[in-house]
């Protein structure tokens, strides 16, 4: 049989390296494969979750918030229902020490620091990236606790596509969107509004007000060209207005409006293959008007971020840039102040890949106009033990500059240093099969220079800003995935001790341990989910602690033919009370029904 | 402060006019080297004569296979076939049908071949013949090898790039890969150089020797990116 009777001219593929023999199996082509990165995650070095479109289709959340909080280690603390002042202390840091960013334009104001996540309405959103760990050598100030990336929706097939979406809800909430998008080879453009609206509850525990409801209409569009050289124009805006109702210090009824708007203009290019340069002007918007008296609080920012990634050979990446910055900050009120301020950095990155090891080494020069050069670096290193088995060791610094209410505003100090941290952190990933994956960081994150208010002389109302307070904040996470036919599943967890270094106290409202889980089922056209939040009591101001609780939120989701669904979800399920914050409410078991036109393509 | 700021928006807007402006970076063209290919020929295990309904059959077969393939491998199969001088278009259609045909159809291919390519006889006096599981031996061995030097580059992860290049290489009669070439882009030249690299890499298959007892081997071998 073997024997060969003639030549034969035939290009022998191997993918079946023996075509003659009709017994022969197909031997299949190499197969090179890598994990797609995620847009802010540029080594696979540091923990990293991602909550996909997918995700928050499923959960239904009406804010960020909700989206957020079902991930162990991010703890939410808020002063009542939706678009109330909302705090995220990740990883037990400060809710001013995690960086939020919008399609990786700098979101968190000037003012206070902290970011309005109360105010993304999930509608626009295609991926919520957490990036945990010290990144200010990337990223600059803030990302202490880590970075938030939040990518807002862009058509993704080509041809033109749309989806809209009507909810209606208990406590008189009323949900719409629609999005309508555009993609072929050279342009896309999209345009997307989403209205959220709800009459909400009372905010506060002892109060005998009425509701505080808000009402958030958003709007997100871009366009962009992608010329014949490869160089790929985008000019996009998002923005997010709306009003608020709260209750102020002596339960009176108050209200305030808000704008907030991220546009950018980006360029990119691929100069060669192996360097990539990203130009990036952006433009950020934070506005808080209050309407019963004439306080407000506005911070604009301008940044130029120019960014190359050059791959010097199969074992250095390098990322290097610079980034110049020119904020404005307004407040008026109780302490008013109008002022400018620049920062300029450089950094620059290597990922060295040398087999089964990865190193990556980062540093940063920050110029702050008013407290001058700063310095942050990161250490990272990775180890492929197995295919199956990853460690990871990583010591990184951090910084948060003073704001403006830091510097100007009451006790404000204009020479104030910014707060640093180091943090050093150790972990593992370990996929024994394709459906199960787990993962274990230890992290211990030393903070200094915290801006306080101290009294001075002391017992006298007169108050300095000053940079002496320090926390420290020593945790382990757990993270397990599983997802098999049917099933999904995930759970978090994380035992963490956030302490106040200075007088030996919990930081407040942040637990020392909670537990999140999600369990999902698909079948035909149906599928039904479930998440859950566990969190320990926390310590609040004036020696208050708040209990410990367990909250379940139920989700059902029908497909009426294959554009459309109807889907319902039950916040709150048991009913738990509970409070995040001393004297403020929290939803108690709510309905939402949801209908949703959301053919393939989007 | 304020002339630094100037001089980085300065230096920045003239790299960036530089790099937009004047460098024609348009997407790479592929590499297509039709240096000699020189063909191996695997005898079929069947002896029976070419009938004319399996020769209808091959048609009929070959037509939404050649649809398949014409977009990317015909051209890049052509200049060789004209530097064997005399070879028709049937034999175009049958090089890359064993790959998508069903069995039973890959027996008529091969008959087919062997009445087209008979001539051939003479331009290749040395024609190796090679057992099912030789070929099968050198392939784990050939995988093995790459398994252990193939890699993405990271740009192209970056860049999300993905796809599939062709490349044709020679096993040496002492071992040596030779005659490494890409045959059919991926598009992205840095995913092409990234295989060929690796190929070059290999250097030698030292289990090679043995087997090929004296010959050389020309394969194609598909290597495909893919970002999960």
């Amino acid at each position: 049989m073997n024997t060969i009777r003639k030549p034969l001219l035939v290009s022998l593929m191997l993918a079946s390296v023996n075509p003659v023999y009709a017994n022969d199996k197909t031997l299949d082509p190499i197969i090179v494969t890598a994990t797609r990165t995620a847009q802010t995650v540029d080594d696979a070095l540091s923990p990293v979750i991602v909550i996909t479109r997918e995700d928050i289709e499923r959960n239904q959340a009406v804010d960020v918030a909700e989206l957020l909080r079902f991930h162990a280690g991010l703890d939410i603390a808020r002063t009542g229902g939706a678009g109330s002042q909302t705090s995220l202390f990740l990883r037990g840091t400060e809710s001013d020490h995690t960086l939020i960013m919008i399609d990786g334009v700098k979101f968190n104001p000037g003012t206070t620091g902290g970011a309005a996540l109360q105010n993304i309405d999930p509608e626009q959103i295609q991926q919520i990236e957490i990036v945990k760990g010290p990144r200010s050598t990337l990223y600059g100030s803030e990302a202490i606790g880590g970075v938030i990336n939040i990518i807002t929706r862009r058509g993704k097939t080509k041809g033109t596509h749309a989806t809209a979406s009507m909810a209606i809800g208990e406590d008189k909430t009323r949900k719409f969107s629609a999005n309508v998008a555009h993609t072929s080879d050279v342009f896309r453009a999209g345009l997307a509004v989403a209205a959220n609206n709800t009459d909400g509850f009372p905010a506060r525990l002892s109060s005998t007000a009425g509701d505080n409801g808000n009402r958030n209409t958003s709007i997100n569009a871009y366009f962009g060209v992608k010329m014949n050289n490869g160089v790929d124009v985008e000019l996009s805006h998002w923005q997010s207005r709306g009003n608020n109702e709260y209750l102020n210090f002596s339960l009176a009824a108050r209200d305030q409006d808000f704008t907030n708007s991220v546009s950018a203009l980006t360029f990119k290019a691929n100069p060669t293959d192996i360097w990539s340069t990203s130009l990036k002007f952006s433009h950020m918007e934070d506005d808080l008007e209050q309407n019963q008296n004439n306080n407000s609080s506005r911070t604009t920012r301008n940044v130029l971020d120019w960014q190359n990634d050059l791959e010097l050979n199969q074992h250095h990446l390098i990322t290097a840039g610079v980034s110049l910055s020119s904020e404005k900050t307004t407040s008026v009120g109780f302490s008013s102040y109008d002022e400018r301020t620049s920062t300029n950095a450089i950094f620059i990155q290597d990922n060295i890949q040398y087999g089964k090891h990865q190193f990556l080494v980062a540093a940063r020069n920050t110029d702050h106009e008013d407290f001058g050069n700063h310095a942050t670096w990161n250490l990272e290193y990775g180890y492929q033990a197995t295919p199956k088995l990853r460690l990871l060791a990583g010591v990184g610094t951090a910084f948060r500059a003073p704001t403006g209410n830091d510097r100007f505003g009451f006790g404000g100090d204009p020479e104030l240093q910014p707060e640093t941290s180091r943090n050093i952190e150790l972990g593992l990933r370990y996929k024994p099969t394709q459906h199960h994956g787990f993962s274990v960081s230890a992290f211990d994150n030393k903070i200094k220079d915290l801006i306080n208010l101290v009294q001075v002389p002391a017992g006298s109302f007169n108050f300095n800003a000053v940079n002496v307070g320090r926390t420290r904040i020593k945790g382990i996470e757990f993270g397990y995935d599983f997802a098999k036919g049917p099933w999904q599943a995930k759970a978090e967890a994380i035992f963490q001790n956030p302490r106040n270094e200075s007088d030996d106290t919990l930081l407040l409202r942040r637990a020392k341990r909670s537990l999140t889980a999600s369990l999902v089922y698909t079948k035909g056209l149906y599928r039904i989910g479930a998440d859950m939040l566990a969190s320990g009591k926390r310590e609040d101001a004036s020696n208050v602690t708040l209990a410990s609780f367990t909250t379940v939120n139920l989700n059902a989701s029908y497909a009426l033919n294959k554009d459309w669904r109807i889907q319902a979800r039950l916040e709150n399920a048991f009913n738990e009370e509970y409070e995040l914050v001393d004297d403020y409410t929290t939803p108690g078991r709510t309905m939402l029904v949801e209908l949703r036109f959301a053919p393939k393509g989007f | 402060m304020k002339t630094s700021i100037s001089l980085f928006l300065l230096a920045s807007a003239a790299l960036h006019l530089a790099v937009l402006g004047l460098v024609d970076f348009s997407s790479p063209t592929q590499i297509i080297d039709s240096g000699s290919l020189i063909r191996v020929s695997i005898q079929a295990p069947s002896s029976k004569p070419v009938t004319k309904t399996s020769s209808h059959k091959n048609i009929e077969q070959a037509t939404p296979t050649k649809k398949l393939v014409s977009s990317n491998s015909m051209p890049v199969i052509k200049p060789v076939l004209k530097k064997q001088k005399s070879v028709n278009s049937s034999l175009e259609n049958t090089h890359f049908t064993p790959d998508l045909v069903e069995a039973p159809i890959q027996k008529t291919v091969t008959a087919t071949e062997d009445t087209t390519v008979a001539k051939h006889t003479n331009d290749n006096p040395n024609i190796p013949s090679l057992s099912k599981s030789v070929s099968s031996l050198l392939y784990s061995d050939l995988k093995r090898a790459f398994d252990l030097h193939f890699y993405y580059p990271r740009m192209a992860i970056k860049r999300g790039w993905e796809g599939e290049v062709k490349i044709s290489l020679r096993v040496e009669a002492n071992g040596y890969l030779t005659h490494i070439q890409v045959i059919d882009s991926s598009g992205y030249n840095l995913l092409d150089k990234a295989a060929i690299t690796s190929i070059d890499r290999v250097q030698i298959l030292p289990a090679a020797i043995a087997l090929l007892d004296g010959r050389s081997l020309d394969l194609i071998l598909p290597v495909q990116y893919g970002l999960l």
